[in-house]
């Protein structure tokens, strides 16, 4: 049996840490019904601890599987030769909503396309790392760990030498260092949609902490295939490197969504010419669609010829039909995840239908299969959090955050999502979740 | 092979004064195997900075900003087109051709459409069949002008039964490919009704141009614009205003004329 490394202490005062957050407005919104709430996004002071073997193994593996998935982007824009090759059916490529026809042969300064990636990884109770999920487009959440960490230390500064935990300040390090990197002269900036966005605290501590300016889409304009941002005193000045936290549809009201007004009208023009690093690139959504996850270790093999270190959950693909007829025969044991979702939003479980429902959802994935992924539940280790002064356990995630740029590297923390409902594995935060810190040991 | 001198021109009046204005024209001419441009001119009123891309589907873009207060905007392009569709035209095949778009999605009616009238076409040549789908989609349809606007899809069109010849185009493309057909949306200009002229070429070992309104080959009297996998792919004119104004009507003409 597994023994995962354990704190079974909070480390400082969980409710002074929350307080405190909440007067520094660490907080995330979301839209539920139309109107739009913020709130707190609770720390829980125990944190889930990762041993220093278990840490080199997932980095390795992590580093080999974002080095992949970049390998695709690149491919997939260009000359297709994974799909050539019959590794990835064209279906899979050309109808996922992430693929980007206007993206089609523009190239990335250095050739990067996911420079901050968020792969999100369940522990099983053996020990063994799953991959659960790829997010290569806006990866959120992490500022979180960062200043939950701070607070820590202020309220208890020994544990964490005595602990010989890694220190993580070095995140806004590594961010600015991929941004200076892929930078294709001018300064570096992070554009928000503003303050109503659910991750607006994370835009502006990320600004600050990497030295970048913090602007919405007014303050931009293009110009001769050059992004210049225009200050309060009317001086424009070159934009090299643009951190976005706005999706990909909105982003250039002249090639995406034509009503977009939080976007910056022809920036699609300065990418293309090579003048400004979109960090991430354009288009990567067709990279981590749950139905591409799936080829995930299949492009490792093929790009980098070598073994998955890390595995991915067991999937099945509906699209085939081997597969299809397991899913229906096994309905209740697999969650079923809709492709197009994300955000928790579109996760099914089998065992959670009856009846009717049921049929509905049967019928759903016999008659749409490319839609669907199917996953064995992982049976996650349970971490231990604090509610109503009582120790229970609850199902958690891990959120590791890999930057991309003259090196691939993984930041020796993430962020440790738990659900605070007993009976879910939905772990999201706009599900209501909490997060904890998340320690990586020296030693 | 024809020689053809053409212009085009897009008048705007915004009404009130607007601050800022940002396009992106596609309004200029490809140059390839099959047409070759000269003595182009482009000008606007007022006179703006532009600059020039070729997008992802091998358009030519004129993209700009004019930042003064303006209520009126008027862009024309002109030159002499020399067109050959004789010669074999291989460039720009994308394998997002083969896939429906947003504009060309099918409805539940349409694939039941489909279903029934290919039992008709016994041919398996693929240009046979496209030139049985343009005739399915000409016989289905009637022209009617304002019938439709530039959102309507190939679905909308398809329960309307009648449109201009971009519905024609998009319920050609939806039809090619359920087919598995590869194919794209042509806009641009041609000796008929309408400032500007919309139909599909679809892919046999080269890019082969058909009109579905007029149920007949683009031939030379065809000059290409843009292409793309639908409508919004090849909009002519994209832009956005920022000021106080929301009025705008825009007067378009064009105008052909073959030099013997």
């Amino acid at each position: 049996m597994y023994k995962a490394p354990q704190i079974t202490t909070p480390v400082g005062n969980a409710d002074e840490i929350n307080a405190l957050m909440s007067r520094y407005g660490v907080k995330f919104g979301i839209y539920k019904n139309g109107t739009f709430k913020e709130q707190l996004f609770p720390f829980d002071a125990i944190p889930r601890v990762i041993s220093h073997k278990d840490f080199e193994k997932m980095e390795k593996g992590l580093v080999q599987r974002v080095d992949a998935l970049n390998m695709f982007l690149y491919d997939i824009y260009h000359d297709k030769h994974i799909i050539k090759d019959g590794i990835v059916p064209e279906d899979f490529v050309y109808i996922s909503k992430g693929y980007l026809p206007q993206c089609e042969g523009v190239t990335p300064p250095k050739n990067i396309y996911s420079h901050i990636s968020g792969i999100d990884l369940v522990q099983a109770k053996d020990g063994e790392w799953y991959i659960l999920e790829d997010n290569l487009r806006i990866p959120s959440g992490a500022s979180y760990p960062l200043i939950a960490r701070e607070l820590s230390r202020i309220a208890a500064p020994n544990v964490f030498s005595d602990n010989a935990v890694v220190d993580n300040r070095n995140y806004a390090i590594m961010l600015k260092d991929v941004m200076d990197y892929c930078n294709c002269g001018g300064v570096n900036a992070i554009l928000t949609p503003g303050r109503y966005n659910a991750a607006y605290f994370e835009h502006s501590y990320l600004a600050e902490r990497t030295d970048s300016l913090l602007l919405q889409s007014n303050e931009l304009f293009v110009e001769d295939n050059v992004l210049y941002h225009r200050d309060y005193s009317g001086t424009k000045s070159r934009v090299g490197a643009l951190y976005r936290r706005i999706s990909d549809e909105y982003l250039d009201p002249m090639t995406f969504e034509p009503e977009s007004l939080i976007g910056i009208p022809n920036l699609m023009d300065v990418y293309r010419a090579g003048n400004v690093a979109i960090i991430n690139a354009l288009g990567n959504g067709v990279a981590d669609d749950k139905g591409i996850y799936y080829f995930v270790p299949k492009m490792i093999k093929y790009y980098l010829d070598q073994d998955p270190i890390l595995k991915n959950a067991p999937t099945y693909l509906p699209f085939y039909e081997e597969d299809k007829k397991y899913v229906l025969d096994n309905f209740e044991k697999l969650v079923i995840k809709d492709v197009s979702e994300a955000g928790g939003y579109g996760v099914v479980f089998g065992s959670d239908l009856k009846g009717e429902e049921l049929e509905k959802m049967k019928n759903l994935v016999k008659t749409q299969s490319r839609r669907f992924i199917a996953q064995e539940v992982i049976d996650f280790l349970d971490l231990p959090i604090i509610e109503d002064g009582k120790e229970v356990m609850r199902k958690a995630d891990l959120r590791a955050f890999v930057l991309s740029g003259s090196q691939t590297k993984v930041w020796a923390s993430g962020l440790t999502r738990f659900s605070r409902n007993p009976d879910s594995f939905v772990v999201n935060s706009s599900q209501g979740g909490g997060f904890k810190d998340t320690w990586v040991l020296s030693r | 092979m024809k020689k053809i001198n053409f212009t085009y021109q897009t008048q705007l009046d915004i009404g009130t004064s607007v601050n800022i204005h940002c396009f992106a024209l596609r309004c200029v001419p490809t140059i390839d195997s099959q047409q070759r441009i000269s003595n182009l001119k482009l000008n606007f009123v007022p006179a703006v900075r532009t600059w020039t891309n070729t997008d992802s589907f091998g358009n030519t873009v004129v993209s700009g900003r004019y930042d003064q207060p303006h209520d009126k905007f008027v862009y024309s392009v002109s030159g002499t087109a020399v067109v050959c569709r004789n010669n074999a035209l291989r460039e720009g095949y994308l394998p997002c051709y083969k896939y429906q778009s947003q504009m060309t999605l099918p409805n539940d009616e349409m694939k039941e459409f489909y279903q029934q009238e290919k039992q008709e076409c016994k041919s398996v040549s693929i240009t046979e069949r496209a030139l049985f789908w343009s005739q399915t989609v000409n016989s289905l349809m009637s022209y009617e002008k304002y019938s439709t606007n530039v959102k309507t899809t190939s679905a909308i069109a398809f329960s309307y039964k009648k449109g201009v010849c971009q519905d024609y185009s998009h319920l050609l493309l939806s039809f090619l490919r359920m087919d598995g057909i590869a194919c794209r949306y042509v806009a641009g200009l041609a000796f008929c009704d309408g400032e500007t002229h919309s139909w599909v070429e679809f892919f046999d070992s080269k890019w082969i141009g058909i009109d579905p309104t007029n149920n007949c080959h683009a031939n030379d009297d065809y000059i290409v614009l843009s292409r793309g996998r639908d409508f919004v792919d090849c909009s002519i004119d994209r832009g956005i205003l920022f000021g106080v104004s929301s009025a705008q009507s825009q007067v378009v003409t064009s105008s052909l004329e073959e030099i013997k």
